[in-house]
């Protein structure tokens, strides 16, 4: 059974199999920049394990927002509070936003990964969505716990 | 003719007509047409129906993982579930499974028991469809973004598709089915359309055959073969009537010909039995009236050389004895030749002893043989020689031969023999004469013909005598033949009928010949006993009566003469005589009504015999009829001598 870390890593990936990043952020580059923004080491290296992994053709390459170039076409943050300190940051403008947290979607977040029951469950807030140009496919938005449109 | 009576089908299935192999072939061709069809459409059918069910599960299998994806790569399973239940729009789908990448069944739909729990992560190639197999399944990989994130399996029930399958083959046969009753229907009316010149002219032909109608036939003809065909025939047809004219024509001009040659030949044939029959009539009527001339001198001459004469008178009277009898014989000959070539003689073969007719020939000819001095033999084999054949007309048959053998041989003798070869009796008469020349060995049985006799003498026969042989020979039905070297003699050789029935009675002893039964040579007798009769002669010819009342007178009997038979019954004593010598051709009644009416008058059998030169056969018959005797003139007085003694003593 993995780790739950390393099941929202996974879950990451799977989210931008089923997405579509906006065209104009992602024509200029053949790599999908993922910054994460975690404290949790552990986190923080599943996360990592994604690099050199593909998606519509593209690569992943998993940065510390810190240490990046502040390009990111996706971030992922564990924590409300920098979630809180980020969310206006304008390198995150048109980025896809990713949360464990409880609250994440309602805060502002676009893919907010829980738990229920026995499995892991998502929620997903189409409007931000949409407003950084992202569409999802209607198989993911099938699977959200809530939508919020 | 015999298609007039088929039925329009009929004539397709009648093993003699023309049309029954055409008909099979078409029949045959439209069948394997359309089973050829059918089996193809089948087939094809059958192949795009399995690729329209691969296609339509792939399809199904497809959108429901794509629609599943999402759920599979998150392991939802209630939304995987959900997703399957679209399968409900697909009633062929009995059970459906999505399985995760690591090969975990996901959600089920349907039956669960018939699906597999785990899945092996490659996925199989999709399974074959088997012709009426009742499912088929698929498994097909979900993909995400070129990634097998998990497995969608179907299971598919196929009747529904058997079903559809078989309907449309059936209804595809069916229509085929009415397709080729057309076309075949549409083809046997085009057959007989082809082949009704055909038919036509047969009938024709048949119709000309029985009813000899050798007129062209008008039969419809297209510029084909058929058509080159009629217009053959009825190139035929006229020719054959033109051949047939031409020999009707040739035909009626040879029963023409045929008539007018048949009524020539009649005529002809008529002209020479006339003649033959005038010539028959003149020689009876001749022989006749030469008769009684040769009768009454004979008679005259007898009485003369019995009376007494000087040496010198002897001699002219013997002179003329001589050339009496030689005239005698002629007249006998030509009556011989003439009463055979009539027809009026038969064989009546009986079974004869050789002997019989050698003693006769001995009897008859040795005496002539030792007067001219020569030898006279027989040569017969020791056992007895019977032969089935007409002792009268074979005895005068040799005769003829044997006169001539001593006739012609001056030196030497003559040779008689019998001798048996093969079926036949074989008589030979070898003589040592003057011979025949080969050249003339043909003509030896003509008439007149006499070999080393140029001058015609009298006193060496008339020639007659060999073709009278050749007659014979002909009635006896035996064969004659001649071996002869000039110089040297002669051999004729008779074949004759072997008896082969020896149950049947020898003929104990020949009679004289009929046809020389003027010549009995019965031997001089005493005839005193018969002095004092009283005989009645009735003969309208004077010269003839005055012989025989001569002769009579000469022998002490008394002779009362009438000219007529009329004259005889007026004489009131005609009915006391005691014997009549009665002429048959009288003026008036003739001599045997003359004896028949006599008869009536008294009741004792009247004794007389009837004088006749008749030698026409229907007058000759029936005077034996009549029972009475019956004497051929002309006769010798030692014969009528020997005639009235045999009567009176």
């Amino acid at each position: 059974m993995p780790d739950e870390q390393s099941m929202r890593s996974a879950m990451l990936f799977n989210f931008l199999k089923f997405s579509e990043f906006p065209r104009s952020g992602i024509d200029k580059t053949r790599v999908i920049q993922v910054c994460i923004d975690v404290r949790d080491n552990r986190q923080a290296e599943a996360l990592a394990a994604l690099s050199g992994r593909k998606v519509a053709g593209r690569e992943l390459r998993v940065v510390d927002f810190a240490l990046g170039n502040g390009d990111c076409q996706v971030l992922y943050v564990d924590s409300r509070q920098r979630w809180n300190a980020l969310a206006t940051h304008p390198a995150l403008r048109g980025a896809l936003t990713l949360s464990a947290y409880a609250g994440f979607a309602e805060e502002g977040g676009m893919i907010e990964i829980g738990r229920q029951d026995d499995g892991i469950r998502f929620d997903i807030n189409l409007v931000q969505a949409r407003r950084a140009g992202f569409h999802f496919s209607p198989q993911l938005l099938r699977l959200a716990r809530n939508v919020y449109e | 003719m015999y298609m007039n009576k088929r039925t329009f089908l009929g004539a397709f299935f009648d093993r003699r007509s023309i049309r029954y192999p055409l008909a099979r072939l078409i029949i045959a061709a439209v069948l394997i047409g359309i089973g050829l069809g059918l089996l193809s459409n089948a087939v094809l059918r059958l192949d795009s129906l399995r690729t329209d069910i691969q296609r339509n599960l792939s399809s199904a299998a497809n959108a429901a993982g794509t629609a599943a994806s999402a759920a599979v790569m998150f392991k939802d399973r209630k939304v995987a579930h959900g997703v399957l239940r679209m399968f409900e729009a697909y009633p062929e789908v009995e059970a459906a499974a999505l399985f995760t990448d690591a090969g975990v069944r996901l959600a089920v739909y349907g039956d669960a028991k018939q699906l597999p729990a785990n899945l092996p992560k490659s996925a199989s190639p999709p399974s074959q469809i088997a012709l009426l197999a009742d499912t088929a399944t698929l498994q097909m990989p979900i993909e995400v973004d070129a990634a097998e994130v998990g497995s969608i399996y179907l299971q598919a029930r196929l009747d529904a598709y058997w079903q559809s399958y078989f309907t449309s083959i059936a209804s595809t046969f069916l229509v085929a089915l009415i397709a080729g009753g057309v076309a075949l229907v549409l083809a046997m009316r085009f057959l007989n359309r082809i082949i009704r010149p055909v038919r036509m002219l047969e009938e024709a032909a048949n119709d000309a055959r029985l009813h000899q109608d050798f007129t062209p036939r008008d039969i419809p003809i297209a510029d084909n073969e058929i058509g080159d065909l009629v217009r053959n025939f009825n190139a035929l047809l006229s020719e054959v009537e033109a051949s047939r004219t031409w020999l009707q024509l040739q035909h009626e001009e040879l029963e023409r010909l045929v008539v007018e040659r048949t009524a020539e030949l009649l005529a002809a044939k008529d002209s020479a039995d006339a003649a033959n029959a005038a010539k028959s009539r003149f020689l009876a009527a001749a022989s006749h009236d030469l008769r009684q001339p040769i009768h009454a001198m004979r008679l005259f001459l007898e009485t003369l050389v019995s009376s007494p004469l000087n040496d010198e008178q002897r001699r002219i009277a013997n002179y003329l004895t001589l050339s009496t009898r030689s005239l005698a014989d002629i007249l006998n000959a030509l009556l011989d030749v003439s009463r055979l070539d009539g027809g009026q003689v038969r064989a009546h073969p009986e079974i004869v002893g050789a002997d019989v007719l050698l003693r006769q020939i001995e009897a008859e000819f040795a005496p002539l043989a030792l007067a001219k001095g020569l030898r006279f033999k027989f040569f017969f084999p020791a056992n007895e020689l019977r032969l089935f054949t007409d002792a009268k007309l074979l005895y005068s048959l040799l005769r003829n031969i044997i006169d001539n053998a001593i006739k012609y041989t001056d030196t030497g003798g003559v040779l008689v023999g019998f001798r048996r070869r093969g079926g036949q009796a074989l008589i030979q008469v070898w003589d040592t004469g003057i011979g025949i020349a080969p050249n003339l060995l043909e003509s030896v049985f003509d008439e007149y013909v006499q070999i080393g006799n140029p001058q015609r003498d009298r006193a060496q026969g008339l020639g007659l005598g060999l073709s009278i042989v050749k007659r014979l020979s002909v009635i006896l039905d035996c064969r004659i033949r001649c071996h002869s070297r000039p110089n040297t003699g002669s051999r004729f050789e008779i074949s004759v009928p072997l008896a082969v029935a020896t149950a049947l009675p020898v003929m104990s002893a020949a009679p004289p010949t009929g046809i020389d039964a003027t010549h009995p040579g019965l031997p001089e007798d005493d005839a005193s006993g018969l002095v004092g009769l009283q005989v009645v002669v009735i003969e309208d010819d004077e010269m003839a009566a005055e012989a025989i009342e001569i002769l009579l007178s000469a022998n002490g009997i008394k002779v009362t003469r009438f000219g007529s038979a009329e004259h005889a019954l007026a004489d009131p004593h005609i009915t006391q005589a005691d014997f009549y010598f009665v002429d048959f051709r009288l003026p008036g009644i003739n001599g045997m009504q003359f004896l028949d009416s006599l008869q009536k008058r008294v009741q004792r059998p009247i004794k007389a015999t009837l004088l006749t030169g008749e030698t026409q056969l229907e007058n000759i018959n029936s005077a034996p009829s009549s029972n009475w005797k019956v004497l051929l003139k002309p006769v010798e007085s030692a014969t009528l001598m020997a005639e009235i003694k045999a009567r009176m003593m």
